[in-house]
C-alpha cells in the first residue's frame, strides 16, 4: 500500500480554503442524510419487488425491440440480446433489464408514458410503483444535488461536487481533500485550490455526459474534483519528490515514509481509474471513472498552464514546520 | 558440451573460481523479507498497469455474463489472465535483462544476478526465470517458500535461471539459512499443503453434495410436471397429427393447465411469453389471470382484461363459464332466485354445447371437469368420445371418461378404461389413479378380485416409494387397500404405521391394531377422536366413522353419526360413509332412518342403482308403497338409460319385488 502524505494535516488557518470547503461537503451531507436514508430506504423497497423488476425488464424489451427497429443501434448491443432473451421468456434477462432500465437515459425519459403493450395489468401495477419512483428521487438528494438528466441545470453541475451517497464515499474523499487541498494552498496559493476544485468538477462531469452519458442514476461527490487538484500536484511537481506513506510488511522497517517523484500519485491513481472506466460497462457500474479522468486532466491542464515546473515552491513549503 | 570448447585442466579453474564466485555471492544473499517486501511494491507499482491491460476483457466479461453467454464469458476471462501473465514476463523479463532488477526490488536494494559471474542475466535467463515465476504463482506461490529453505534461498525460478537473488547492502545481507528456518520452512511447506488440501476436499464435497441437490431438484421438478418441457412437446404431437385442429402454444398450456398436467408457474411462463409479443392478448390475460388465487383481486382485472380484449372470443367465454361453475348450484328459495338459476344452467348449457362441436380443446376440458363436478356422467361419456391428439390430455379425457362410466355403474366397461389409461403413464398419474380406483373398488367395504388388482397396483408403488403417502386421499385408500390383501395381519399394520406420517392415519392404523387384538373400546375411543381437530373432514374422518358404523351394535350407536353426517357438505367420503350407514340402518331394520339417509344421498345427486334398490327397500318397509314404486319405475329408467343388464339381484330387494308385485296383483282382485 502507499499512500500521499505530501505536506500532511495544516492547521485550518494556513489552508483556509480547503478546510471551507470540507466543511461545505460535511454541512451538506449532515442537512441532507436524513432525507437521503429515508428516500434511499423507500426505493429500496421499491426495487427489491422481482414481480415490479421483472415487469419492468419486460417493458424496457419491449421499447429496446420496438426503438431499435425504429433506427437501429439505438441501444447497445448488450442490451439488445437481453431484450431478445427476455421476449424469449427468460426470466432472469427480464430481472437484469429491469434492474438496468433505471440507469437507461431513454428508459427514463420515456417509460412514463410509454405504450408498452404486453400484460397491460402488470404494467399498470408497475407504473404505478415507477411513478412513486419518480416522486421519491424528486425528495432524494442524491438526485436534488447530483446531475441526472431531469436535473442537468448549470445549478447542478457545481451542487454535485458537494453530495456525497453514503459515510464512505464522504470519508475518502475528505481524506484526500484535505491531503491534496492543503498542499496545493500551501504551495500554489488557495486561488489554486478554488479554482482546480471546481473546474475538476465542471470537467468531470463533461467528460462523464461525454463518455458516460448522463443518465437517471445520479452523478455525486467531490472525486472529480479532487481528482482536479491530484492531476494538478502531478504535473505541477512532476519530477519534484513528495512524501509518501509506504506500507509493505508489518514487520519493522518495512512501512514509514519515503519520498518519490510526484508521477507515482498518477500511476497508483490516475491509472487505475482509465481500467476502471474501460473495465466498466455503460449500462452499469457505479464509479464514475469518466468524470475522475475528466477531473484529472484539468488539473494537469491547469498545471501546464499556469503551474509549470513548481520545485521552487515546494522548497518553501518544506522550509516551514509541518503540522501533523 | 564444456569439453569441446575447454581442456581439463581450464574445467577445473573454472569450476574452481566459480566456487569462490558463489562463496562471494553466498555472502551477499538478499533477506526473505526484503524480497517479500519487494514483491509487494511490484505489485503497488505494476497491478495497475497490467488492470488497464486486462480492462477490455473484464468488461468483455462483464456483459457476456449479464447476457448469460457461457462461452463467451470463458473466452474473456481467460484473456483476461492471459494478459495479465504476458504483461507479467514482459515486465520482470525486460526489467531483469536491462537493469538487473524490477522497480520493487530497485526500491528495496536487490538485484538479480548470474551465478556464472555475478552480472546482469541475459534475456533468455530473464525470461525463463519469469515464465518459471507465473508458474509458481499458478501454485498459489507456495515454490516461493524456498527462500526460507534453500541453501542459497533459490527458489525454483531462481534454480531455472541460474540466477540468485543479492542485496547491495551488506548489512541487509541474510546469508544461507540455519537448520531452524529450513525446518520452519518444512514446516510451513506442510502446513500449507495440508491446509489446501483440506481446501480442496471440502470444495470437492460441497461441489457434489450441491450437484446432487440440484440435480434431485431438477428431477423433482420433472416428477411434479413444473417444467415446461410437456407443452412443447404437445405441440409437436399436435403438429404431427392427423387432426385439422392446430391450437397455438398457449391454447395448449391452457388445456394441458385445466387438465392438472401442468402447474401454475409453468402456465405463467407461456402467458409472459405470449402476453409480451402481443400474441393471443386474451387468452393471454385469462391464463395470466388463472395463475392468481382465486382470493386476489389480480385474477379479476386479468379476466377483465381478458374479455375487454375480445368479448365474444374462446377466453371471455371461458371466464363466463368459470363465474357460472362457481355460481350455480347456490342455495335458491324465492322464485326470483329459481329463474336465475336456470338462466345460468341454460347458459352453462349451451357453452358446454360450442365446446363440444368445434370450441377449443381448453374449454372442451373445463366442460369435462364442470360436468364432472354436477355429476352428469353421460355427458362426459359425449365429450370425451374422440381420442385426444395429445398423451397427457388423452389421459385426461379417457381418466374422466373411466369415472363418468363408473359414476352411472358401468363399471365393466369403466375398469377397462381404467385398466388401459392407466398403463401408459408416469409414476404421479399412476399412483393417483390407482388411489381414486382402490377406493372406488373398495367403497361398499367389499374385497373382491377386481379391487385386489387395483388396490395391489397401488400398494405395489407405494411400496416403492413412500413418498406418495404424504398426500392422504393416498395413505386412506392405501390402508384400505392393504386390509383388502390380507385382512388385520399384524405384520402388515406395523409396516403401514411405520410408513403414514399424517395424524389421523396414525390413528386410524393404531384403532385397527386395538381391533385385532380385540381390544373393541380403545379402538371405539381412538376412531372417535379422528378429525375431531382438522378444519376439513379428510378421507381418514370418513374412514373413521364408516369403521365406527362397521363396530354398530345397536341404531343408537349409529345416531350421533347419522346426525353429524347429515349437516357435512357431499364429497366422495361423505358419499362412502352415507352409504353404509344406510346399510347399517338397514341392518338394524331401522326404516325411517336408513330412507332419510337414502333420500339426501339422492338429494345430493350421489346415486347409482343399488341405492336406489335399498331406497326402494327402506321406504317399502317404512310403509311408503308409493315411493317405493316411484323410484322402482326409477330404476327402470336408468336401466333403460344406461342400457345394460341389471346385475344379479340383492334377496331384500327381491323379497320386496315379490311382496310389491303380490300387492299389486292383490289390489287388481
Amino acid at each position: 500500500m502507499i499512500f500521499p502524505f505530501l505536506s500532511g494535516l495544516m492547521s485550518p488557518l494556513r489552508a483556509p480554503i480547503t478546510y471551507f470547503l470540507i466543511a461545505v461537503n460535511l454541512f451538506v451531507f449532515a442537512v441532507t442524510f436524513k432525507a437521503y436514508t429515508r428516500a434511499d430506504g423507500k426505493m429500496d423497497e421499491i426495487l427489491a419487488d422481482d414481480e415490479i423488476m421483472t415487469t419492468q425488464g419486460a417493458a424496457f424489451a419491449v421499447m429496446i425491440k420496438r426503438e431499435n427497429a425504429k433506427s437501429a443501434g439505438q441501444f447497445s448491443k448488450t442490451l439488445t440480446e437481453l431484450a431478445r432473451q427476455a421476449l424469449g421468456g427468460e426470466s432472469e434477462a427480464k430481472r437484469v433489464l429491469g434492474s438496468l432500465a433505471l440507469r437507461n437515459r431513454e428508459f427514463a425519459s420515456l417509460a412514463e408514458t410509454y405504450d408498452f403493450g404486453g400484460d397491460e395489468v402488470a404494467i399498470e401495477t408497475w407504473r404505478k410503483k415507477f411513478r412513486e419512483l419518480l416522486t421519491l428521487q424528486e425528495s432524494h438528494p442524491s438526485f436534488q444535488w447530483g446531475i441526472t438528466q431531469r436535473h442537468e441545470s448549470w445549478l447542478n453541475w457545481f451542487t454535485y461536487q458537494f453530495a456525497h451517497s453514503g459515510w464512505a464515499h464522504l470519508f475518502w474523499n475528505m481524506i484526500f481533500l484535505v491531503i491534496f487541498g492543503v498542499f496545493v494552498e500551501g504551495s500554489l496559493g488557495g486561488g489554486a485550490v478554488i479554482l482546480t476544485y471546481l473546474g475538476g468538477g465542471l470537467a468531470g462531469a463533461l467528460a462523464f455526459s461525454i463518455l458516460s452519458g448522463i443518465s437517471s442514476s445520479p452523478l455525486v461527490g467531490a472525486s472529480a474534483a479532487i481528482s482536479g487538484l491530484m492531476g494538478l500536484v502531478t504535473v505541477a511537481f512532476w519530477r519534484s519528490k513528495l512524501k509518501f506513506f509506504y506500507w509493505l510488511l508489518p514487520v519493522r522497517g518495512y512501512h514509514g515514509f519515503v519520498w518519490l517523484p510526484a508521477w507515482v500519485v498518477m500511476i497508483v491513481y490516475a491509472v487505475p481509474d482509465v481500467s476502471g472506466y474501460l473495465a466498466s460497462a455503460p449500462e452499469m457500474g457505479s464509479i464514475a471513472y469518466s468524470a475522475h479522468l475528466g477531473g484529472t486532466v484539468f488539473g494537469a491542464l491547469i498545471a501546464l498552464i499556469f503551474f509549470r515546473d513548481q520545485s521552487p515552491a515546494l522548497k518553501t513549503l518544506k522550509a516551514e514546520p509541518v503540522d501533523v | 558440451m564444456a569439453s569441446e570448447s575447454h581442456t581439463q585442466d581450464e574445467i577445473e579453474d573454472i569450476v574452481e573460481s566459480n566456487a569462490e564466485h558463489g562463496d562471494s555471492l553466498t555472502q551477499r544473499l538478499a533477506s526473505p523479507l526484503d524480497r517479500m517486501a519487494a514483491f509487494v511494491a511490484d505489485l503497488i507499482v505494476f497491478m495497475p498497469v497490467m488492470a488497464v491491460g486486462m480492462a477490455p476483457f473484464r468488461r468483455q466479461a462483464l456483459l457476456a455474463q449479464i447476457m448469460n453467454h457461457e462461452g463467451e464469458w470463458m473466452f474473456a476471462l481467460a484473456s483476461a489472465v492471459g494478459v495479465g501473465v504476458l504483461s507479467t514476463v514482459l515486465y520482470q523479463t525486460a526489467f531483469v535483462a536491462l537493469w538487473g532488477s524490477t522497480p520493487g526490488k530497485r526500491m528495496l536494494g536487490l538485484k538479480v544476478v548470474s551465478i556464472w559471474g555475478d552480472e546482469r542475466p541475459r534475456w533468455i535467463s530473464a525470461f525463463i526465470r519469469s515464465v518459471t515465476w507465473c508458474l509458481e504463482a499458478a501454485l498459489l506461490g507456495l515454490p516461493w517458500l524456498a527462500v526460507f529453505g534453500n541453501e542459497r534461498r533459490r527458489p525454483l525460478h531462481d534454480r531455472a535461471a541460474d540466477t540468485v537473488v543479492i542485496t547491495l547492502s551488506r548489512r541487509r545481507a541474510a546469508g544461507p539459512p540455519g537448520v531452524p528456518e529450513m525446518s520452519l520452512a518444512s514446516g510451513a511447506y506442510a502446513a500449507v499443503l495440508a491446509c489446501v488440501a483440506i481446501l480442496t476436499v471440502t470444495l470437492l464435497a460441497h461441489m457434489k453434495a450441491e450437484n446432487g441437490s440440484s440435480a434431485r431438484v431438477i428431477a423433482g421438478m420433472e416428477e411434479q410436471g413444473l417444467l415446461c418441457k410437456a407443452v412443447g412437446e404437445a405441440k409437436e404431437e399436435w403438429l404431427s397429427g392427423v387432426g385439422a385442429e392446430h391450437p397455438t402454444r398457449l391454447a395448449i398450456a391452457m388445456a394441458l393447465f385445466g387438465s392438472e398436467a401442468i402447474d401454475e408457474s409453468c402456465l405463467e411462463e407461456e402467458a409472459d411469453f405470449a402476453i409480451w409479443r402481443e400474441q393471443n392478448r386474451s387468452l393471454a390475460y385469462l391464463a395470466k389471470g388463472l395463475t392468481k388465487d382465486p382470493e386476489d383481486k389480480m385474477r379479476a382485472t386479468y379476466f377483465d382484461k381478458a374479455c375487454a380484449q375480445d368479448p365474444i372470443g374462446d377466453a371471455c367465454k371461458l371466464i363466463r363459464f368459470i363465474g357460472l361453475n362457481e355460481e350455480s348450484g347456490a342455495e335458491v328459495t324465492s322464485p326470483e332466485e329459481k329463474a336465475e338459476q336456470a338462466g345460468i344452467e341454460n347458459e352453462i348449457e349451451s357453452i358446454v354445447e360450442y365446446a363440444r362441436n368445434g370450441g377449443p380443446v381448453y374449454l372442451r376440458v373445463w366442460s369435462v371437469k364442470s360436468l364432472m363436478a354436477s355429476r352428469e356422467f353421460g355427458r362426459v361419456l359425449d365429450m370425451t368420445s374422440d381420442a385426444s391428439p395429445h398423451r397427457l390430455l388423452g389421459y385426461f379425457f379417457a381418466r374422466e371418461r373411466a369415472k363418468a362410466l363408473w359414476g352411472i355403474d358401468r363399471k365393466a366397461e369403466a375398469r377397462v378404461a381404467l385398466r388401459s389409461s392407466i398403463e401408459n403413464v408416469d409414476t404421479v398419474r399412476r399412483v393417483e389413479l390407482a388411489s381414486w380406483f382402490c377406493a372406488a373398488e373398495t367403497a361398499d367395504g367389499s374385497c373382491g378380485e377386481e379391487a385386489r388388482w387395483a388396490c395391489d397396483l397401488l400398494t405395489t408403488a407405494v411400496e416403492k416409494e413412500e413418498q406418495w403417502l404424504a398426500s392422504e386421499e393416498v395413505a386412506a385408500s392405501y390402508v384400505r387397500g392393504s386390509f383388502c390383501r390380507s385382512e388385520a395381519d399384524p405384520k402388515m399394520l406395523t409396516k403401514m404405521s411405520e410408513k403414514i406420517s399424517h395424524k389421523d392415519g396414525r390413528l386410524f392404523v393404531e384403532a385397527l391394531e386395538d381391533l385385532r387384538v380385540d381390544r373393541r373400546a380403545a379402538a371405539v375411543a381412538v376412531l372417535k377422536s379422528i378429525g375431531r381437530e382438522a378444519d376439513d373432514l379428510g378421507p381418514f374422518y370418513f374412514e373413521a366413522k364408516a369403521k365406527l358404523v362397521d363396530l354398530a351394535t345397536t341404531s343408537e350407536d349409529l345416531e350421533a353419526i347419522r346426525a353429524e353426517w347429515v349437516n357435512s357438505e357431499p364429497s366422495d367420503g361423505w358419499t362412502l360413509l352415507g352409504t353404509r350407514l344406510m346399510t347399517k340402518l338397514q341392518s338394524f331394520q331401522s326404516w325411517e332412518r336408513s330412507l332419510e339417509v337414502g333420500l339426501k344421498l339422492v338429494e345430493a345427486d350421489r346415486f347409482n342403482r343399488q341405492l336406489l334398490r335399498s331406497i326402494v327397500v327402506s321406504s317399502y318397509r317404512a310403509g311408503h308403497r308409493q315411493m317405493a314404486l316411484g323410484f322402482l319405475q326409477n330404476i327402470a329408467h336408468l336401466d333403460q338409460a344406461v342400457n345394460s343388464r341389471a346385475p344379479a339381484s340383492q334377496n331384500e330387494f327381491d323379497d320386496v319385488i315379490l311382496e310389491l308385485s303380490k300387492t299389486a296383483a292383490g289390489g287388481k282382485r
